[in-house]
């Protein structure tokens, strides 16, 4: 398997951004261990959804990673009490944005619990398939 | 309170003298100690400017009908810090629009500011003005003109309000909100008999010291906004439509791949306010180095780099508050259609947030607005 977009067997880039409260530190190790181990799947830590900054994503696609994953706590298990209220409002603008653009179909926001065994590799695979039926993303002259 | 405005001889062509003669008593009762209002050069350009001497409002030029600017960035810029001035802003209703988002922004204070709102028959961009001005005033190099322009076009808006004249800026055909929905004062120019003088709505304490009397009004304002509103958001929703094909078949790197990253819609954008532009920053910078690796890694890298980047970023930061000025368009050296852009998606996300942008200060920023009910809502699903 290979990254390379211009190889036959390629495999998308995913690039996950995920808050470090409450998935990161507490998140299932085997689960953990599992994404991390996988050669094209990066796990950027951010403080806390609230400091995403929608700049991360398109600078990521722009870079050339396929995908993008943004996990963060359910709303109201916040740390911060509203670090996630603030990240779903710039999603939605985001979203709504890239729906017009080529980068379609290639961010996705979840939110997920320490409690949800299993989901986080899931989701990671159901990005990965979805991606990968996408291609990889052009990065021609537009 | 509702007064008129007497014009002199009755003649609805000297309404711009009325205006005037509103606005000189504004200064001369002391309810404000400037004025900013669209002035004529002795060039013949149309230029906001700050008056203060009630005698130099004769070249003040409330209507002539051009948009050079967004005069709300002005206006944030004369109210946005204490100690100031009494100001009174004389603007446009998408000026008014932006001046609430740029309140919001905290770009502006509406405390020592009075503003004086007029309905807007439609506005040319600056060469079609200055072609039309020369054309009706040739011995005056176009000086004087602007009046008599807008008399046409308001003639033209009485007789037949679902019709706008195809020159007008694009912004102006297909903007849905021309009349004056909040400002201080209120010269409400849609649907008067302007012959019998100009209907004004104001503070009844302002009209009192203006020496201003009460006066029914007749006038038909709310069945002829109500016309030109439907037409507008007909011709509106026409763009909307083709726009939002083009940007599902081609995607919005297609519509916009002339770009030439000038940042001019950036620079006349009433809304992007930042002092600390990511993008006049040093953060897109890009080292040599970093451009010999894009173009190996990826084999054709198109420059100046961040092309989209710039307008999928600005997108972001703006959209929700766009008030479909149009600047952006007039600024932009290639001739894209940036505004319709903008205001196509603009529409989507603002729908989404249930947001009016620069409908009233009331109403936060979407983004950074929570309820209490919003958590409970969510959090119990």
């Amino acid at each position: 398997m290979s990254t390379d977009r211009r190889k036959p067997n390629w495999e998308p880039k995913i690039i996950v951004l995920m808050c470090d409260w409450c998935l990161f530190s507490e998140l299932d190790r085997a689960d953990l261990a599992r994404v991390q181990a996988q050669p094209n799947v990066r796990i950027v830590k951010i403080p806390c959804l609230g400091r995403m900054d929608p700049m991360y994503v398109l600078t990521a696609l722009q870079e050339g990673i396929d995908g993008v994953l943004v996990a963060g706590c359910h709303l109201g298990d916040c740390h911060y009490k509203r670090g996630n209220f603030m990240a779903e409002n710039r999603i939605a603008v985001l979203q709504t944005v890239l729906e017009t653009s080529s980068l379609k179909g290639r961010t996705k926001f979840a939110h997920i619990s320490t409690a949800e065994r299993g989901v986080f590799p899931r989701l990671v695979e159901e990005m990965q398939q979805k991606i990968g039926a996408l291609g990889p993303i052009e990065e021609e002259l537009t | 309170m509702r007064a008129t405005i007497p014009i002199e001889h009755g003649r609805q062509r000297k309404a711009a003298d009325g205006i005037r003669r509103l606005l000189e008593r504004l200064l001369e009762a002391e309810i404000v100690d400037a004025l900013l209002v669209p002035m004529e050069t002795p060039t013949g350009a149309i230029t906001p400017a700050l008056v203060s001497d009630p005698d130099l409002l004769s070249a003040a030029r409330p209507l002539a009908p051009v948009m050079g600017l967004n005069a709300a960035r002005i206006a944030g810029k004369v109210s946005i810090r204490e100690p100031r001035g009494r100001i009174g802003v004389v603007l446009r209703p998408c000026e008014l629009r932006a001046l609430v988002e740029l309140v919001k922004l905290q770009q502006a204070s509406p405390d020592d500011l009075v503003t004086i709102g007029i309905d807007c028959c439609g506005t040319y961009d600056v060469p079609t003005y200055l072609a039309k001005a020369q054309k009706k005033a040739p011995k005056k190099g176009g000086r004087g003109a602007g009046p008599q322009l807008w008399a046409q076009l308001f003639d033209r808006l009485s007789d037949n309000p679902a019709a706008a004249p195809p020159d007008l800026r694009d912004a102006c055909q297909m903007c849905e909100r021309p009349h004056v929905e909040q400002a201080d004062i209120t010269v409400e120019l849609f649907g008067a008999d302007l012959n019998a003088g100009i209907p004004v709505t104001l503070p009844d304490e302002m009209g009192e010291r203006l020496g201003l009397e009460p006066t029914e009004m007749a006038g038909q304002r709310d069945e002829t906004i109500e016309k030109i509103v439907a037409a507008r958001t007909e011709a509106r929703d026409a763009r909307f439509t083709a726009m939002r094909q083009r940007l599902d078949e081609e995607g919005i790197e297609q519509v916009l791949s002339e770009c030439v990253r000038c940042h001019n819609c950036m620079t006349v954008c009433p809304i992007c306010y930042c002092k600390t532009c990511l993008f006049k920053s040093a953060a897109l910078d890009h080292t040599p180095r970093q451009y010999a690796d894009w173009a190996r890694r990826k084999g054709v890298y198109r420059l100046p780099a961040d092309t989209m980047l710039f307008h999928l970023t600005r997108l972001n930061h703006m959209v929700l508050s766009c008030v479909g000025c149009g600047m952006c368009t007039d600024g932009c050296p290639a001739g894209l259609p940036v505004g319709q852009v903008f205001r196509t998606i603009g529409q989507q996300v603002q729908a989404k947030f249930d947001y009016t942008p620069g409908h009233s200060v009331q109403d936060g920023l979407p983004i950074i607005t929570f309820r209490e009910d919003e958590w409970l809502e969510k959090g119990e699903e």
